[in-house]
């Protein structure tokens, strides 16, 4: 048995929008310790998509990808959800900080600062913050 | 290079004095050979700051045809300027052949050519004697350094694009490896917990490293943002520490900033960038006061001297061998005790530091004897430091960057 997963708090839907796979596993798969249920996608477009089909209840969001980068893609969700967003990425870049923010990102952290489960906190934190 | 010409005409010279014995001169026209075949330009200024010769390197570098500018005044030709500021100028020609001895033009210095363009250029001004041995003039030597920029510029995007790069996969290992030590896989054995933990570290450097590298870069292309704010250096020094106590606390040291005689005035520095110089001296003071009798201690001291205040911190810890004390301030190098107690180190901080207090206009120095104890010095000009434009800010910095938004 690989997943040792915890009682079932209350199961949410993660979309992970990750163009490297070897991240998108790393999340994944602690999202589904956690009990939550994860989805992944693998660029902007993919993310886009994913959020129509699926209705996750938050979005983890890389910036650099190919097809659609992350803040393209933070841009365009807004016209059609206001699923909170973290974006998660390794660009230390304060002009694309604060282009997230404005564009309406609950956070931005940069990946290799941060375990995963101070990654799943801020997943909490943001859930919480959203539901008020 | 000016020497060596100096030796040829001289040599030349000499030759002809001697008359009948010479072996062999240098007629003019072998000199001009000579000088139209250096690849570093050269002009010579007379005493009326004339140009009274000029090579075939310093009219491609500056713009101008040879038979155009001699005779002509220096100053509409060769406009050489230093941080933004004219440098060669009259009084700059004059005191050269005054003082008789050469002077710097500095190493990234812009000369303005015939097109109004920037060129990159080092370059120095040296007084020339004439055959009587009183001072003519001066000469001019000049180097294009448009190539050197070029690979300067491709070498920190290089090194940029590569540092983020690596962060990906480090950042992969980092997250895989922590959730196998905290167990959620599984129990580990003792054995197997230990391993993990010396992968864990090893990534943590890596990472560190990688920063590291990454405002080393930024640095040396003089990329990063500089912002003067006025800055209260007591309170910047006591927050830094506050950050250091748990850190001091396991090392059982105590960490004190003594509050200095007067108020000191709030000076126009980058806090960010000072933070880190003092994060820098404050985490090295710690983990290197490893006093055997059991009380470590590191004291911060700031003051006002004529025109600046000096910051110190001084530790009661290791200290730093005499052998290494000329190499203390170069990337990647650690003194072989310190290695020892700390493998975590990058070789990076102090490289760092005083890049930052120069470029907040500062400098940087210490004293240490081995075995008792070592002080760091860094000072900032009461008159703050000049802005500089540019893309970012440190990464180290940047760790915090979402908590403060």
């Amino acid at each position: 048995m690989i997943f040792q997963s915890k009682p079932k708090v209350k199961s949410y839907k993660v979309l992970i929008v990750e163009d490297e796979l070897k991240l998108q596993k790393a999340i994944g798969d602690k999202v589904q310790r956690e009990g939550w249920q994860s989805i992944v996608a693998s660029n902007g477009e993919e993310g886009l998509r994913a959020v129509m089909q699926e209705q996750p209840d938050i979005v983890l969001l890389d910036i650099i990808m190919p097809i659609m980068d992350g803040l393209t893609m933070l841009k365009e969700l807004r016209k059609i959800s206001d699923v909170p967003v973290l974006i998660l990425t390794n660009l230390y870049d304060e002009k694309k900080l604060i282009e997230s923010f404005r564009a309406g990102s609950y956070d931005y952290l940069v990946k290799s600062n941060y375990s995963l489960n101070e990654v799943i906190e801020k997943i909490k934190e943001a859930l919480e913050n959203a539901k008020k | 290079m000016l020497k060596k010409i100096k030796r040829i005409i001289d040599y030349g010279k000499s030759k002809k004095n001697i008359g009948s014995k010479a072996v062999k001169t240098f007629s003019f026209d072998q000199v001009e050979a000579i000088l139209s075949n250096i690849s570093d330009g050269v002009a010579v200024i007379d005493k009326d700051f004339c140009i009274a010769a000029f090579n075939q390197t310093a009219a491609n570098i500056s713009g101008y045809k040879i038979e155009e500018v001699v005779g002509q005044r220096y100053s509409s030709i060769l406009k050489i300027y230093r941080n933004r500021k004219l440098i060669l100028n009259d009084k700059f020609i004059a005191s050269i052949i005054e003082v008789n001895k050469k002077k710097d033009l500095g190493n990234v210095s812009i000369i303005i050519n015939k097109e109004g363009k920037k060129v990159v250029i080092s370059g120095c001004v040296s007084p020339y004697k004439n055959d009587r041995g009183s001072i003519d003039g001066c000469v001019v030597i000049f180097r294009d350094l448009t190539k050197e920029k070029e690979i300067d510029v491709l070498k920190t995007e290089f090194v940029s694009l590569a540092s983020h790069q690596l962060r990906t996969p480090l950042t992969a290992i980092r997250w895989f490896i922590e959730e196998l030590y905290n167990g959620e896989l599984g129990e580990l054995n003792p054995g197997q917990k230990d391993y993990i933990r010396q992968v864990m570290e090893s990534n943590t450097r890596m990472v560190k490293l990688v920063n590291d590298l990454l405002d080393v870069s930024r640095l040396e292309a003089a990329r990063i943002r500089i912002e003067p704010k006025f800055t209260d250096l007591t309170k910047l020094a006591k927050d830094v520490v506050g950050y250091y106590l748990p850190v001091a606390r396991a090392n059982n040291c105590q960490v004190i900033v003594n509050d200095p005689r007067e108020v000191l005035p709030k000076i126009k520095i980058d806090p960010s960038l000072i933070r880190e110089v003092l994060s820098n001296l404050v985490s090295n003071a710690v983990k290197y006061s490893q006093n055997k009798t059991g009380e470590n201690r590191v004291l911060i001291s700031l003051a006002k001297r004529r025109n600046d205040i000096v910051v110190s911190v001084k530790d009661f810890g290791i200290g730093i061998p005499k052998k290494f004390q000329r190499r203390i301030f170069q990337k990647f190098f650690r003194a072989d005790n310190v290695a020892k107690i700390d493998t975590g180190g990058t070789g990076f901080g102090l490289y760092i530091s005083k890049l930052l207090v120069e470029a907040s206009g500062g400098k940087i120095w210490f004293e240490s004897e081995e075995g008792v104890g070592t002080t760091f010095y860094f000072t900032l000009p009461l008159s703050g430091s000049e802005a500089r434009s540019g893309e970012r800010g440190l990464v180290s910095e940047e760790e915090g960057m979402s908590a403060k938004i």
